[in-house]
C-alpha cells in the first residue's frame, strides 16, 4: 500500500507534465496558424474587392461578351496585385448565373478578353497605353489612385476620410457599348478627362 | 466602476471583451473607426444593422460606401463570433421604432424589462432587480458612466440625446465586470453616437402629439479643413402628464444643448471632444410619512428641477493594425432639487486602455481607470446622508487575452480586473468565456463571470423615512456593515443563422447572488440595510430575425426569468417585481419603395410583488419618405388600452400613474 502512495502521485506528475507540453505545443501551433491567417488579410483591399463585386451588379455588358449564358465573367488585376487574397474570396461567387474568374495580367495584350480590368496604381504609367488598347472594347476599368479617372479610367475607388468614394469618367464609359445603372452613376462623382 | 469607463473607452474593450472573440476584430475596428468603432464591430454582431459582415459581398454598393475602411481591417467580426448575450440597436433600428426617448427604444430589446414609472421616470434592468433605482445594470453614453451611486442606479429621465444622433446602443445582458467594471451585473447598455463627420449638414425634426405633446430637435454639423468636424444640436420636449388616483402632476419639459468635435490629423490618431447640457424640470405629486394620523401621510405637488452637462475628451493612437492605444478623460455634473432631496454630484474620470497582438492569435487588453465621484447634498426629514459631503474613489486595472485557434473555430477569452473603492475593498472580478464555432452559420458558447455591485451613498450613509406612527417615524438607515454585492454568473448561449432568410439567438442562464441588500427591523422604529441575501435566478432568452419576404421582416422575442431570494432570519426582501415572461414581436414592413409600416407588439407578465397587471400592448409607426432628405411619421403608442400600469415608484414614493394612449406625428428634414 504504501508504495503505491508514492507511485501514484508520481506517475499523476508524469502526466500532467506531458499534457502540459503537448497542449502547449498544440497552442503554439495552432497559434502560429491562425496569426499567419489573421495578417494576410488586408481591411482596404477586402473592401475594394466587394465594390468589384458589386459593380458586376451594375454594369450591362453587351450579349456578344459572352459565348453561352453560363461563360464566366472574367475580372483581371493589371500588374502588381494589391488585393491577395481578398479578391479570391469574391471569386467562389456568381453573377447572374456566371461564375466570376480573376485572372492576374502583367501586359495590357490580353485586356480586352477581360470583362472588368482593374489597373494597379503601378500601371497607371501605362494608361496612355491601355485606353487605346481598349478603344470601344466593353471592359470596365477601374483604378484607385489619384486623378486615374481624369486619366481616363472609367472609375476610380478613391479613400476619402477612411471611406471609399467613387469618381466616374462618364466620357470612357459612354465610348463603349457598356451600360451603367443609374443607380451606380447616382452614387459617383462624375469627372471630365484632364486636357 | 472605472473599467466601466472603460468600455466607452473602446469600443475594443467592449468589443473584445465581450464578444469574446470580437475584440480582435473589434478591437480593431474599433480603433480604427477611433472612437467609435463600436459602431461597427458590434454593429457586425447584428446581422440587421449596416455593420460591415464577415462576407462584404452582401452589402449593397451604397453600404459599401459608408463602411470605413480601417474597421474591416481585421476581419469583421459577425455576431455569430461573440460569447456573450448581445444586442445591437442600429440607428435604422431606433429610427422605426416610433420611440421618442431612449427608454422607449430599449423596449425592443430581447430580454430588456422596461417599465414607464410614470411620464418620466423608467425602471430598465435585465435578468431582474427591477426598480427605478435598478442597482444592477450599468449605463454607458459615450465611454461615460451615468450610473448614479447615489441610490443608486440611473436617472433616466436626464439620458436623452437626439435620436438621430445615435450610431448605436449595445446591450449585454449578463454579467460583464471584467470589462465594463462595477455594476455591470445583470448587465449593460452602451449608447454609442455618431462621429461628427456622420452627421454633416442640417437635420431639423418638429413634432407633437397627444403624450409627445412637441418636440424638436436641431442639428448643424460642418468642418474645418479636411479632417476637422463639429457638430451642435439643440432639444426641446415637452411631455404630458400620465393619470393617477391621486390626480395628475407629472408633465414636464427639458431642453438640451451640446455637440462633438472630431479631429483626426493622421490615420494614426483621433481626437475628440464633445459635451452636452440640459436643463428641465419634472412634476411629481410626493409622499411624506408623519407622526399625525389618520393617514400619517402628507403629500405635496412639486417641480423637482434637473440640470447637468459633461465634457469629454479622447485620443486614440493607433500603432499598428492590431495595436492601439486609448486615452479618455471627463467631467461630468448633475443636479437635482427635490422635496425629498437635492444633489449636486462632480465627477471625474481618466481612463487608459492598450491593445496589442502577441504570437499565437492572442489579442491582449489592458487598461487603469480612476474616477473620484463628490457629491453635496441637502438632506430632508424624509431623506438624509451623513455625511452629507463625500467624494466616492474608485481603480481599476484590467488585463483581458484573447486567443483565436483552429482557424477561427475556437476563440477563448480570459480576463480579469481589479477594483478597489471608497465602499469597498480591492476586489478581483475575472472572467472566462468560449465560443465554438460550429459551422460558420452557428455557434456555441459558454461563460463564467464574477461582478461586482459597490454598495450605493444611501446603503452606507442614508437615512428614509419609511412610514409613520403617532410618535415616531419608522426609518431605514444605511450602515457601514453593507458589503459589495457579487455574483457569479454562468452562461451558456447558441446562434444559428439557419437560412439566408432566417437566424436564430438563444441564452440560458444561472446567476448566484451573495450579499443582496435587505432590510432588518432591529426596533419598532428602525430597519437596517443588510447586506446578507442570497439570490439565486435563472432563466433563458430567445430571438429570432426572420425576413419573410424581401419587405417583411419579422422579430420575435421571449424571455424567462425565475428569482428566489433567501434571506437570513429577520431580514426581509423584496420579491416580485420582474416578469416571468415578456413576448414581444416586431414587424417591419417597407409597402412601398417610401412608405414604411411598423408594428410592436408586446406582453409582459404581471409583476406579483408590487400587484402589477400583466398587459399587451400595440405601437404602430407609419413613415412616408418621399426623398431621403424627409420623413413624415405618424406613431401610436399603447394603442390597446385607455391606459395600463406597468411599474410603481420606489424609494421616493411618488403616486402610481397610469401610462396613456399616445399619438403624435413628426416630420424629419435633412437639408
Amino acid at each position: 500500500m504504501k508504495m503505491r502512495q508514492t507511485v501514484l502521485p508520481t506517475l499523476a506528475m508524469s502526466i500532467r507534465t506531458v499534457v502540459a507540453v503537448l497542449c502547449f505545443v498544440t497552442l503554439y501551433l495552432i497559434g502560429s496558424q491562425s496569426l499567419g491567417h489573421a495578417q494576410g488579410q488586408n481591411g482596404e483591399y477586402l473592401l475594394k474587392a466587394a465594390f468589384l463585386y458589386n459593380f458586376t451588379k451594375f454594369v450591362e455588358w453587351p450579349d456578344s461578351t459572352f459565348a453561352t449564358s453560363s461563360t464566366p465573367l472574367m475580372i483581371c488585376v493589371l500588374g502588381n496585385d494589391p488585393f491577395g487574397s481578398s479578391l479570391d474570396a469574391i471569386a467562389d461567387k456568381t453573377i447572374k448565373g456566371r461564375p466570376l474568374v480573376i485572372k492576374r495580367l502583367h501586359s495590357v495584350d490580353r485586356v480586352k478578353d477581360c470583362q472588368m480590368l482593374y489597373v494597379s496604381p503601378n500601371q497607371l504609367t501605362q494608361t496612355a497605353e491601355i485606353v487605346p488598347t481598349i478603344q470601344k472594347a466593353p471592359v470596365l476599368t477601374v483604378c484607385d489612385a489619384e486623378d486615374c479617372a481624369e486619366a481616363g479610367i472609367m472609375l476610380n475607388m478613391r479613400v476619402v476620410e477612411n471611406r471609399v468614394q467613387l469618381d466616374m469618367n462618364l466620357d470612357a464609359v459612354q465610348r463603349t457599348p457598356l451600360k451603367v445603372s443609374s443607380q451606380l452613376i447616382k452614387l459617383t462623382r462624375i469627372v471630365k478627362r484632364n486636357g | 466602476m472605472i473599467p466601466s469607463a472603460n468600455p466607452a473607452l473602446f469600443e475594443s474593450t467592449r468589443k473584445r471583451p465581450w464578444k469574446g472573440r470580437t475584440p480582435v476584430w473589434a478591437v480593431i475596428v474599433g480603433l480604427a473607426t477611433s472612437t467609435f468603432t463600436l459602431t461597427h464591430t458590434w454593429a457586425a454582431t447584428d446581422s440587421s444593422t449596416q455593420d460591415p459582415p464577415a462576407d462584404l459581398t452582401t452589402l449593397s454598393l451604397e453600404e459599401l460606401m459608408n463602411v470605413e475602411v480601417s474597421s474591416v481591417s481585421r476581419r469583421t467580426q459577425p455576431l455569430s463570433q461573440t460569447a456573450a448575450a448581445v444586442f445591437v440597436v442600429s440607428q435604422e433600428d431606433i429610427r422605426r421604432s416610433g420611440a421618442n426617448s431612449i427608454p422607449e427604444v430599449l423596449r425592443m430589446v430581447p430580454g430588456l424589462h422596461v417599465a414607464r414609472i410614470d411620464s418620466q421616470k423608467y425602471s430598465i434592468t435585465s435578468r431582474g432587480y427591477s426598480g427605478r433605482f435598478a442597482d444592477d445594470l450599468l449605463v454607458l453614453i459615450d465611454g461615460r458612466t451615468v450610473y448614479s451611486p447615489l441610490v443608486p442606479g440611473v436617472f433616466w429621465e436626464v439620458q436623452d440625446l437626439p435620436l438621430e444622433d445615435i450610431e448605436r446602443i449595445e446591450v449585454i445582458r449578463g454579467p460583464g465586470g471584467t470589462l465594463w467594471g462595477a455594476n455591470a451585473v445583470n448587465g449593460a447598455i452602451h449608447i454609442i453616437t455618431k462621429k461628427a463627420q456622420d452627421t454633416q449638414g442640417a437635420l431639423v425634426t418638429i413634432g407633437g402629439g397627444t403624450e409627445e405633446r412637441a418636440f424638436t430637435t436641431m442639428r448643424y454639423g460642418g468642418q474645418f479643413g479636411n479632417n476637422l468636424s463639429y457638430r451642435l444640436f439643440g432639444k426641446l420636449f415637452d411631455r404630458d402628464r400620465t393619470t393617477s388616483a391621486e390626480g395628475s402632476h407629472d408633465d414636464w419639459r427639458m431642453g438640451r444643448t451640446g455637440g462633438r468635435l472630431d479631429w483626426n490629423p493622421g490615420t494614426h490618431d483621433a481626437f475628440t471632444l464633445q459635451g452636452d447640457y440640459y436643463q428641465g424640470q419634472a412634476g411629481q405629486l410626493t409622499f411624506f410619512p408623519t407622526t399625525t394620523g389618520p393617514s400619517f401621510s402628507t403629500n405635496a405637488v412639486e417641480d423637482v428641477r434637473m440640470s447637468g452637462g459633461n465634457v469629454l475628451g479622447r485620443w486614440q493612437h493607433t500603432f499598428g493594425e492590431r495595436n492601439n492605444f486609448t486615452f479618455q478623460f471627463y467631467y461630468d455634473r448633475t443636479r437635482r432639487d427635490e422635496l425629498s432631496f437635492k444633489e449636486i454630484r462632480n465627477t471625474v474620470d481618466v481612463d487608459i486602455q492598450h491593445q496589442f497582438a502577441l504570437p499565437l492569435g492572442q489579442q491582449i487588453v489592458w487598461g487603469l481607470g480612476y474616477r473620484v465621484s463628490g457629491d453635496q447634498l441637502r438632506n430632508s426629514e424624509s431623506l438624509s446622508f451623513d455625511p452629507a459631503e463625500r467624494r466616492l474613489r474608485t481603480f481599476s486595472a484590467f488585463v483581458q487575452d484573447e486567443i483565436t485557434m483552429f482557424q477561427d473555430k475556437l476563440r477563448f477569452t480570459a480576463g480579469v480586473k481589479y477594483l478597489k473603492n471608497t465602499f469597498s475593498g480591492g476586489l478581483l472580478l475575472p472572467n472566462v468565456r468560449l465560443l465554438y464555432q460550429v459551422t460558420p452559420n452557428q455557434s456555441v458558447w459558454g461563460a463564467v463571470t464574477r461582478s461586482n455591485r459597490f454598495p450605493s451613498r444611501f446603503e452606507r450613509d442614508g437615512r428614509r423615512a419609511l412610514a409613520g406612527t403617532p410618535t415616531e417615524l419608522v426609518e431605514l438607515q444605511g450602515n457601514a456593515g453593507v458589503r459589495s454585492e457579487t455574483l457569479w454568473g454562468y452562461e451558456l448561449g447558441y446562434r444559428a443563422q439557419l437560412t439566408s432568410i432566417l437566424s436564430f439567438d438563444a441564452v440560458g442562464f444561472y446567476n448566484d447572488y451573495r450579499q443582496s441588500t435587505g432590510e432588518q427591523e432591529v426596533s419598532d422604529s428602525l430597519e437596517l440595510v443588510r447586506s446578507q441575501v442570497t439570490t439565486r435566478t435563472y432563466g433563458g432568452e430567445l430571438s429570432g430575425d426572420w425576413r419573410a419576404l424581401p419587405w417583411w421582416r419579422l422579430r420575435p422575442a421571449f424571455s424567462y426569468l425565475h428569482i428566489r431570494r433567501t434571506a437570513p432570519e429577520g431580514i426581509e426582501t423584496e420579491s416580485g417585481e420582474d416578469p416571468t415572461y415578456q413576448f414581444s414581436l416586431r414587424s417591419l414592413m417597407n409597402l412601398t419603395d417610401t412608405i414604411e409600416f411598423d408594428t410592436t407588439f408586446r406582453f409582459i407578465d404581471r409583476l406579483v410583488g408590487l400587484d402589477v397587471d400583466s398587459y399587451t400592448n400595440l405601437d404602430v409607426r407609419l413613415g412616408w419618405r418621399p426623398t431621403s432628405k424627409l420623413e413624415f411619421s405618424v406613431v401610436g403608442h399603447n394603442l390597446l388600452e385607455n391606459r395600463h400600469t406597468e411599474f410603481k415608484p420606489e424609494f421616493i414614493q411618488t403616486a402610481v400613474s397610469h401610462i396613456q394612449r399616445g399619438m403624435f406625428g413628426k416630420v424629419t428634414w435633412r437639408f
